[in-house]
């Protein structure tokens, strides 16, 4: 088995490492919202090795400090080193690091349109766009802090971004990816680069590919390129949010906690509010989404009637309750990655 | 002895060839003509009598939306009252492998309610009820069948409204509006149909029902909702919708503003949007619109102005609509605007936007027929491409008037013309085509609202490659893998349908 980090500069790059591997890791997000499934399905695949499922999470998730192409080299060399057994299969598992493709391909802001590579991180964007008076409408986490929920936001590539879509906190009123992404070019699972969508704001032509991209979590394609929709900087709403105690001040046990998100129908709010309270960090009372910490131990109680995501909890991260949805998303997996060569098990069922 | 060997088995291939060729038309109009010799009394079985329309009249009023170039006759046309019938009209055209064809009002503009293989066409007009309407949470559900403007007429008292607010949102149905993702004028500030659409409940290709979304927007999983909305009904038959409301704005500010030449109007759209203002509506008409609309409502404009920019801005505060009015005052000026007139009451809004509305239908005035074109560009382009419009007009030599969502870049040329030359017929279509051609080329899209259908299919092409539609393919495979549902419709080239394209024009074979 071989297991290479792919430094991904470019689109040709993605392709070709695509073409040549039996197993591509797409990195979403930061702070461990990806699943330890991922690691135990590229066990399964290659027979044997729970050690893996400690070692891909950290790699993928933890980008962070991996600032270096040589501290990940390290940590394959280590894998390799250390568990001779896994050498023998014939597996090709590579981890995609889109962070080096980010360019800033064309910009109009008279058309308020902006194509960028998939790696570009959303500051560097927004940096860039601020220029013109325009931007895209995340709200601006501090960097550093103590609030771990920053961290998702701040921290992310828009490719990654898109592939996780989280709420945010201009949701209400800016909309989110799905108002926002006009246009993709997508790496399919077999190698080939398709463009889908348009560069205009206003189009209907054929399927729209891209939106299923939203929220996929890596598993149907990769996003090379996209094509997104910018909106003023001087219009940007004040988020309508209420905070709560942290619960990480009283404990102190940052790292045995798991963030959880929740999104309920506004007349259930205040209800959902009081059974989450003890857990609640923030709410956002336009859209009624609720974001809390929780030590692991602790079930924070799911409230009817609207959804729920977790990171840190292995196979409850993302619960899909429809059962319609989960067979027509085993559909979809298997119409665009019939191997399951991208990011297998992030669901838990795909 | 050689030559005339030659010659024999000359003869003998190009009439086997003729033979085969005839087999082949025949083979088409048989298929053809077997769905319409079925037996569809099974049908009887699932609907009352009251349900099932079919004959030769009835036929023919199915036979294409507004799109009337192409057409195709259904062989019977079911009105089914809920989601379960549907599903079960669904499951017996599987059965007996009959195509079908889902229906709102018709209003489509791209052939999308055509019944391209005849078969059943699945009317959704009698599911036109409202089922829920949460105030609270600014949701609704109702279903498909129900015309857009109900959706808004029911909660209109209580603040709140449907946004999306296509020009035929008093008969176009909420199915069409998914099903085409429609805009309308208001789509500048508020979007498309599919930022608007929190769940649907759908029947599948094989007759299953689906229910994805709900009434809280977003969650894990694939957004299928964004594959659903905008897929001209070849994913399946969606029977229910829940949708968001918005609220009404509380202050309005409605401008119409005459200029003198086409450039210093699109300059004025360029201008108002670099300002940071968006404003909720930024629509062009031109000098033909403006002759229609006099001609049949007696409204009267600035003799010299060959432009007319209706702009609208609204939110919360009066205060705040009003400084951004001025603002768009302040650019029309520096434009060089004629006349600028804003109203002053409910009453004058309506006046000021009759242009807007009525300006198509008013269009009767000039020429018996119309064919509205849709093509959608960079807004920074517009100027180039009304100049081209006008070029290609007066290259075909058919009269052109331009009434469009300038803020989007959605332009829609009016041709005119008498629909009994076909000379005429044909010159319109090309100049379309050439029209088209000309927005991907500027970098736009081939259809900006009203969908391919199968009026624009043979263009896709022209903007995505062989991949990108294998990759449009395999989106609609993950619902329809099958001929059954919409057959040839948005994607070029699919199964079994280039034989019968002679057929829907109405060129006999």
């Amino acid at each position: 088995m071989r297991v290479e980090n792919i430094w991904a500069t470019s689109t040709y790059e993605i392709q070709k490492a695509i073409q040549n591997l039996n197993v591509l890791a797409v990195s979403y997000g930061a702070s461990k919202w990806a699943m330890p499934g991922l690691a135990t399905n590229i066990c399964d695949y290659s027979s044997t090795c729970s050690l893996l499922e400690d070692i891909v999470p950290y790699i993928i998730d933890d980008e962070r400090r991996m600032s270096s192409k040589s501290f990940y080299e390290s940590k394959l060399a280590d894998i390799e080193s250390n568990y001779p057994e896994l050498s023998d299969s014939n597996d090709r598992i590579g981890i995609l690091v889109s962070r080096p493709n980010s360019s800033i391909i064309d910009f109009s802001p008279g058309d308020q349109t902006v194509t960028v590579s998939g790696g570009i991180s959303i500051r560097k964007l927004n940096k860039f766009l601020a220029e013109a008076g325009q931007c895209i409408p995340l709200p601006n986490y501090p960097l550093r802090g103590s609030n771990r929920l920053s961290a998702i936001h701040s921290l992310g590539s828009v490719d990654k971004q898109i592939y996780l879509n989280l709420p945010h906190n201009h949701e209400s009123q800016c909309g989110s990816w799905r108002d926002w992404v006009l246009g993709m070019k997508l790496v399919l699972a077999n190698g080939e680069l398709v463009t889908v969508g348009s560069k205009v704001v206003k189009n209907v032509a054929g399927f729209d590919l891209h939106k299923l991209m939203i929220g996929s979590l890596g598993t149907l394609a990769v996003i090379a390129e996209v094509t997104l929709r910018t909106c003023p900087l001087r219009n940007l709403p004040t988020p309508n949010v209420q905070e709560f105690d942290r619960l990480e001040n009283t404990t102190g046990e940052l790292r045995k906690m798991y963030t959880w998100i929740q999104r309920v129908p506004l007349s259930e709010l205040s209800k959902a509010i009081d059974a989450t309270k003890p857990y609640l960090r923030e709410v956002d009372l336009n859209t009624g989404t609720l974001w809390g910490l929780s030590p692991i131990e602790i079930e924070v109680p799911k409230w009817p009637g609207g959804w729920m995501i977790r990171d840190r909890s292995g196979t409850k991260n993302m619960v899909i309750e429809n059962p319609a949805q989960i067979a027509i998303m085993k559909r979809t997996k298997a119409i665009f990655d019939p191997t399951n060569k991208l990011n297998p098990g992030v669901f838990g069922f795909l | 002895m050689f030559l005339l060997v030659q010659s024999l088995v000359r003869n003998e291939i190009e009439s086997s060839c003729k033979s085969i060729f005839k087999l082949c038309q025949k083979r088409s109009r048989f298929w053809c003509k077997l769905t319409l010799r079925m037996d569809f009394s099974g049908l009887n079985a699932i609907l009352k009598p009251d349900q099932i329309l079919s004959g030769a009249a009835a036929s023919r009023g199915y036979d294409c939306d507004a799109y009337t170039v192409d057409r195709s006759k259904p062989s019977v046309i079911v009105l089914p009252d809920s989601t379960a019938e549907v599903a079960e009209v669904v499951k017996w055209c599987v059965a007996h492998s009959v195509p079908f064809t889902s229906r709102g009002a018709g209003t489509g503009l791209s052939g999308g309610a055509m019944p391209a293989l005849g078969g059943v066409v699945v009317s959704t007009k009698r599911m036109n009820h409202i089922l829920e309407i949460d105030i609270e949470n600014r949701c609704m559900l109702a279903q498909t069948g129900i015309a857009n403007r109900r959706l808004t007429d029911a909660v209109k008292d209580q603040g709140l409204h449907f946004a999306p607010d296509p020009s035929s949102q008093s008969v176009s149905t909420l199915g069409g509006n998914i099903g085409e993702n429609a805009g309308g004028p208001h789509t500048l500030k508020y979007g498309v149909t599919v930022q608007h659409i929190l769940g649907v409940t759908m029947v599948d290709p094989l007759g299953e029902v689906l229910t994805i979304g709900g009434k809280v927007a977003g969650g894990p999983g694939y957004d299928f909702l964004g594959l659903i909305c905008g897929s001209e009904g070849t994913l399946g038959i969606v029977t229910e919708a829940w949708v968001k409301l918005t609220p009404l704005p509380k202050a309005i500010s409605t401008a119409l503003v005459a200029f003198p030449t086409i450039r210093s109007a699109t300059e004025t759209v360029a201008g108002i949007i670099a300002t940071g203002t968006i404003p909720a509506a930024l629509e062009m008409m031109d000098r033909g619109i403006m002759k229609a609309v006099s001609m049949a409502f007696g409204l009267t404009y600035p003799p010299d102005a060959q432009a007319l920019l209706l702009i609208e801005c609204d939110g919360e505060d009066q205060s705040i609509v009003d400084h951004e009015m001025e603002s768009v005052q302040a650019v029309c000026t520096a434009n060089g605007c004629l006349e600028i007139t804003i109203a002053s009451d409910e009453k004058e809004r309506a006046r000021l936007w009759m242009v807007r509305k009525k300006g198509i239908g008013a269009m009767g005035r000039i020429a018996p027929s119309i064919v509205t074109h849709d093509g959608v560009i960079p807004r920074s382009k517009l100027p180039e491409m009304l100049d081209f419009v006008y070029e290609v007009a007066s290259a075909k030599n058919i009269g052109v008037a331009n009434i469009f969502h300038a803020g989007d870049g959605n332009l829609h040329p009016c041709f005119y013309f008498d629909d009994r030359d076909p000379l005429q017929v044909e010159r319109v279509i090309e100049a379309g085509e050439i029209i088209i051609k000309k927005c991907i080329e500027l970098g736009g899209s081939v259809s900006g609202e009203h969908g391919i259908g199968v009026e624009k299919m043979d263009l896709m092409p022209l903007m995505f490659s062989p991949a990108d539609l294998e990759a449009q393919a395999m989106c609609k495979r993950i619902f329809n893998d099958g001929m059954l549902c919409n057959p040839c419709k948005v994607l070029p080239n699919q199964r079994g349908c280039a034989e019968h394209k002679m057929r829907w024009r109405g060129v006999a074979t």
